[in-house]
């Protein structure tokens, strides 16, 4: 410590420390050296002046630099697409403030204190403010505020008044005919109204860390957020019928960590609680019925409930050796849901009644890692792991008795719907071994496995609510990692995955969600024993027994009524056998110290070997194509490609009832109507064979191909130095393609009576971004300087989706909201002056 | 559960107010500064004699960082990071450049080979374990060579990495199929710079899958989107299982972050009722047109409300999950 209030040395003289005094050992510099001290005596002043430089050089790196920059900028138009994120949804002026403000104790101090305060985007929507005051060492404080709006749909258009609240009515509105919305009457046409469909996200957060001593730290932080605004809801009300509401979203959520550090020569320790408690201000939303008028007035969509976690972890690191390290982290958390429940229905209790005021809903989990690397040798490493992580669901189970979408119940009548909730719960443990060998420098090979077991079940269901108890998935990996002629590096990587599920049943989580009367657990029992599929018996399996499957179609059994069980040969795709390949690659040829190259590629394929319907298969893969060119240290050149094709394959069946019956018409079609395509002759043959028919199986192919082509330009130094400029194109081209094989019976009055349209392939999604930033940055002098930027953005996008939303083109039962297919063509411009001090 | 939260608010509480009266108790017995500035400066002075502000690369702006700061008895020298580099820095007359130093960090250099990633991180790892690198040893990155400059610049006051609007760029370098999704119709505000990779992902390690801060892909989704996780009334399984069974968090042309649309996203699990349907563009107006004499019958033309505008959405819209009980099919 240097007494009597002197500052500690600063860094040497400029004269000690002159750069050319690298190449002190080199003969020539010593005398172009002593030549240039000569001159410096002959003019002293030279000395005073360039030690004078020099201080102020070093001083101005050494320093903490701030910012400050304001100015004006400009949207030639209004999209919400495009200020889906960025604030600049409308057309007009906005001001751009920016500021970085740093300071504290200079960096040769014995007072460690540093701050900063920063600004960002402080006239838009996603303005950012932060702060941080720290005694180095010691403690530090810091806040964050942050706003984000997200723009969610534009030409959004409802009928409804009160938007933004949670009750919805119409003005005088006039049903449709046959509940039709594409016959929606003219009359009703001007009630429709554009809102604005966005939500804004405005979060604030505090915390410390304190230094206790030199190994113990603790730390603490607080998060408080809302959200508030409008987002989409379907809500569907009557059969078949829905409406897009403007459903109003006011929530907030706390999030708290605070931890206990501690770290040492051998290891360190952490003792941390993570909280977080959402709250939703509106616990559901009341809507009228804009269907032909009768039961129900009125619907009730829910909102999500209130719900905290908490969470205390421990972690722990031990350092055996320089070489041996083992690490081990468990966590314990709960979860909880109190929420009140909203009544069964908007016009009575459907006759029933709660069996609870709420779910008390109530979830554990429970991890635990372990983690052991070990260094053999410079040239050998292994490493192990364990992962425990289970989250148990001890939500009581009730049973609910209700009528869908807020039906009418008559008094004394029993409500449709029985079901019980299945609260989820998983379990996995899962090991890992790892060892990375280098066979040659620079030469890299790893060799991996993981055995991963996953249990899932539900607590308290009279059948097990999952398609499988346990999966079980093995997976080898290897990888070449290497480096060669000092000038390329490379990995190429293949790894391969199976995994087993174990007596997979589709059915199970609908049957377990049935209450266990003795007439489901017979039917269940029946199923399980026979093979038979729950929607009916048909070749190979035997005749079911009539009582319970009339005409061997569909149980018509309580619930189990309108084919509610899934096609025997369904496979989720989380949880069914699979096989899974994939290869990760890239080679680096850095050319010469200017220019440098780059491709990569990367495989994935996922098979579902015994999926006979449901996701058959899906495959992803991408290639990459990067090269830079630094002509010198001012000014550089970029530019990637990449292409993405990513296929799913989905199988299905249209499947229908049997109607082997004698009856003399179907579907108020003779029976010896004539039937024109499809797999059979007659109206007859194919009703008796609905649940066979080869024609009704259907296949769907989904592929996105993408196509991204960047290219970026730097320089700096234009104009003597007082000129940097930059430059980025963005070319983003997607199709997403959905072919379609197979087709459906179609019912016509005339003759024939019966066609079979083939399916047709969805019209191709497309959208396509260009996007072009320029900015230019002219030094004033040394602390100002005017900042310009530019950016143009194209997007036309295509999507076949919105033509259901015009009011000619809905689907019958959906109320139309206009909204379009975005496409802008948008040029921003921004002119600011930045201060550096 | 009110004992429960009481408890936490102590612990809480605990968790603030022991550490001031702790460090009061301890402020005696701190332990003394190993190094004071003087010192410190003065073994810089070894290097900063000959790399000073005339180098190309920023050397001395290391001042304005935490690692420059004199005042914090931590602070490094520059011997700390690149070794006492002795043979440096006495040369060797019979070589045209000295003699590399014990570490050297770029890895482009020309001059000097970089260190091997495991030495040069285990350098930033001797005073770095805690916290944010617990994982550090065995992950995904340091198992693949990726070493802590690789991402980070120390000497500059301004890290890339560490910055919400310029972090994915340094990504990106690598992760070259996630900077092309980030461009795709639907995505996070990453291109926007309201979100970051470390947002969801620690690249130093962590106890996820995937690098992600917290436990599991669902936890870590849960720390934006708590609204999602329940428990409900009426969990929808996939739901639980896993946030990424439907969506894709780098971007999609299939909105909102879907890994495909529906209604075939959702047959891709369903098949019972009117999920059995076959969805095709032959109802579509606008759509293709084959039926098997060529002709669609006009009052077909009708799209069908499942593979159309928001798809099976339109009515089964709290597919997250409901507390409705009469939301068992997730339509209330």
């Amino acid at each position: 410590m240097i007494e009597g209030g002197l500052s500690p040395p600063r860094l040497p003289p400029r004269t000690e420390r002159r750069g050319i005094t690298r190449n002190l050992m080199n003969n020539n510099f010593l005398i172009v050296r002593t030549a240039a001290l000569m001159s410096c005596a002959i003019f002293s002043v030279c000395t005073f002046a360039a030690e004078d430089a020099a201080e102020s050089e070093t001083a101005e790196l050494t320093k903490p630099k701030s910012t400050v920059e304001f100015g004006v900028g400009g949207v030639t138009d209004s999209s919400w697409k495009f200020g889906q994120y960025n604030g600049l949804n409308d057309s007009g002026v906005y001001g751009i403030g920016n500021f970085d403000i740093r300071g504290g104790a200079a960096y040769d101090s014995d007072d460690a204190t540093r701050w900063r305060l920063t600004g960002k985007d402080i006239g838009l929507d996603t303005r950012n403010f932060t702060g941080e005051y720290k005694d180095q060492g010691h403690y530090k404080l810091n806040f964050d505020y942050d706003e984000l709006q997200v723009n969610r749909n534009g030409s959004y258009l409802t009928p409804y008044l009160g938007v933004g609240g949670n009750n919805l009515n119409l003005p005088n509105w006039t049903p449709p005919a046959a509940n039709n919305m594409r016959a929606l009457p003219s009359t009703d046409l001007p009630d429709f109204h554009t809102v604005s469909m966005e939500t804004t996200r405005k979060k604030i957060d505090g915390g410390f860390s304190y230094f206790l001593t030199d190994h113990w730290e603790v730390q603490a932080s607080v998060r408080h957020e809302d959200k508030n605004g409008l987002q989409a809801l379907g809500a569907p009300i009557v059969a078949a019928r829905s409406i897009i509401l403007p459903n109003p979203i006011s929530q907030s959520t706390e999030q708290i960590n605070a931890s206990m550090k501690y770290n040492g020569e051998k290891g360190f320790g952490q003792f941390a609680y993570y909280g977080s408690l959402f709250h939703n201000d509106i616990n559901g939303v009341l809507f009228q019925n804009p269907f032909a008028a009768g039961q129900p007035a009125f619907g009730r969509m829910s909102s999500a409930p209130d719900n905290q976690f908490h969470q205390f972890s421990l972690t722990g690191g031990y350092n055996f050796t320089t070489n041996t390290k083992l690490v081990a982290n468990g966590s314990y958390a709960r979860n909880w849901q109190t929420q009140s429940f909203l009544p069964y229905n908007t016009a009575n209790d459907s006759g029933g009644f709660l069996p609870v005021s709420n779910l008390n809903g109530d979830v554990e989990t429970k991890t635990a890692n372990l983690k052991l690397t070990h260094r053999v040798n410079s040239d050998f490493n292994v490493a192990s792991a364990y992962k425990y992580d289970e989250r148990e669901n001890n939500t009581p189970i009730n049973l609910y008795n209700f009528n869908d979408v807020d039906s009418v119940i008559a008094t004394g009548t029993t409500p449709t719907n029985f079901r019980s909730n299945t609260p989820y719960s998983k379990r996995i443990n899962q090991g890992n071994l790892d060892a990375n060998y280098s066979f040659a420098k620079g030469q890299w090979l790893k060799a991996g496995y993981e055995i991963q077991n996953i249990d899932r079940w539900c607590n308290g269901t009279w059948i097990s609510c999952v398609d499988t108890g346990t999966t079980l998935e093995n997976t080898g990996r290897i990888d070449y990692r290497g480096s060669f002629l000092d000038k390329f590096n490379g990995k190429l990587g293949y790894a391969y995955s199976h995994r087993t599920a174990d007596n997979y049943n589709q059915d199970n989580g609908a049957w377990a969600s049935y209450p266990a009367t003795a007439g489901n657990m017979a039917l269940y029992n029946l199923i399980t024993q026979s093979g038979l599929p729950a929607w009916g018996a048909f070749s190979p399996y035997a005749n079911a027994p009539t009582a319970l499957f009339p005409n061997n179609n569909a149980a018509t059994t309580g619930n189990l009524a309108n084919n509610s069980m899934d096609i025997n040969g369904l496979g989720r795709f989380n949880t069914s056998n699979r096989e899974r390949q994939k290869v990760h690659s890239y080679l680096d040829y850095q050319v010469n110290n200017k220019l440098s190259l780059g491709v990569g590629g990367d495989f994935r394929y996922d098979e579902y070997p015994d999926s006979s319907f449901g996701l058959q298969s899906s495959r992803n893969w991408g290639t990459n194509f990067d090269t830079n060119y630094n002509f010198d240290e001012d000014t550089s050149i970029q530019v990637f490609y990449s292409y993405q094709d990513i296929l799913t394959n989905t199988a299905g069946m249209s499947y229908g009832a049997n109607s082997n019956s004698s009856t003399a018409s179907i579907g108020g079609v003779a029976t010896a109507a004539t039937l024109s395509g499809g797999c059979f002759s007659s109206v007859q043959a194919m009703n008796n064979s609905a649940k066979t028919d080869p024609c009704r199986n259907w296949f769907t192919n989904m592929n996105d191909n993408i196509d991204t082509v960047g290219f970026g330009v730097k320089h700096k130094g234009f104009f003597g130095g007082k000129l940097d400029m930059n430059g980025d194109f963005v070319y983003s081209f997607a199709r997403t393609l959905i072919g379609v094989d197979g087709g459906s019976y179609t019912q016509l009055t005339g003759q024939p009576n019966y066609y079979y349209t083939r399916a047709a392939d969805m019209p191709t999604v497309k959208t396509q971004t260009f996007q072009f930033k320029l900015n230019a940055k002219y030094i004033i002098n040394k602390p100002s300087a005017i900042h310009l930027s530019y950016m143009y953005q194209h997007l036309f996008s295509s999507d076949y989706i919105y033509t259901g939303m015009q009011p000619a083109g809905t689907p019958t039962g959906v109320v139309p909201t206009s909204e379009q297919s975005p496409t802008y063509s948008i040029h921003a411009i921004g002119l600011s002056y930045i201060y550096n001090f | 559960m009110k004992n429960f939260i009481k408890i936490v608010i102590i612990m809480l509480l605990g968790f603030i107010v022991f550490p001031v009266h702790a460090a009061n108790l301890l402020s005696d017995n701190k332990q003394p500064p190993t190094t004071n500035p003087a010192q410190s400066l003065s073994r810089d002075a070894v290097c900063t004699r000959c790399h000073d502000e005339t180098e190309n690369k920023p050397i001395l702006s290391i001042y304005q960082t935490a690692h420059g700061n004199k005042g914090d008895s931590r602070t490094p020298s520059c011997q700390t990071c690149h070794g006492e580099s002795d043979s440096h820095i006495r040369g060797d007359q019979q070589q045209k450049v000295r003699p590399r130093p014990d570490f050297t960090f770029a890895e482009k250099s020309q001059t000097y080979p970089a260190s091997p990633a495991e030495a040069r991180s285990g350098q930033c790892i001797s005073c770095h374990e805690n916290g944010l690198r617990n994982h550090w040893a065995g992950s995904q990155h340091q198992s693949q060579g990726v070493a802590c400059n690789s991402c980070h610049t120390v000497h500059t006051p301004r890290d890339k990495v560490l910055a919400k609007t310029t972090q994915p760029d340094v990504c990106f370098t690598c992760h070259k199929s996630q900077r092309a999704e980030s461009h795709l119709f639907s995505t996070h505000p990453i291109q926007a710079g309201k979100t970051s990779c470390s947002d969801c992902h620690n690249p130093h390690g962590s106890t996820g899958p995937k690098l992600l801060i917290k436990n599991s892909i669902n936890e870590t989704c849960y720390t934006c989107h708590a609204e999602k996780r329940g428990p409900f009334l009426w969990e929808h399984s996939p739901v639980f299982d896993d946030c990424t069974n439907c969506h894709t968090p780098h971007g999609s042309n299939n909105s909102p972050l879907l890994k495909t649309r529906a209604p075939w996203l959702c047959q891709e699990c369903h098949t019972a009722d009117h999920a059995n349907t076959v969805d095709s563009g032959a109802n579509l107006i606008g759509g293709d047109v084959t039926t098997i004499n060529g002709n669609q019958p006009a009052a077909s033309l009708n799209p069908r409300a499942q593979a159309n505008g928001r798809a099976c959405l339109s009515c089964h819209s709290m597919i997250h999950g409901s507390n409705h009980p009469a939301g068992a099919k997730f339509n209330r």
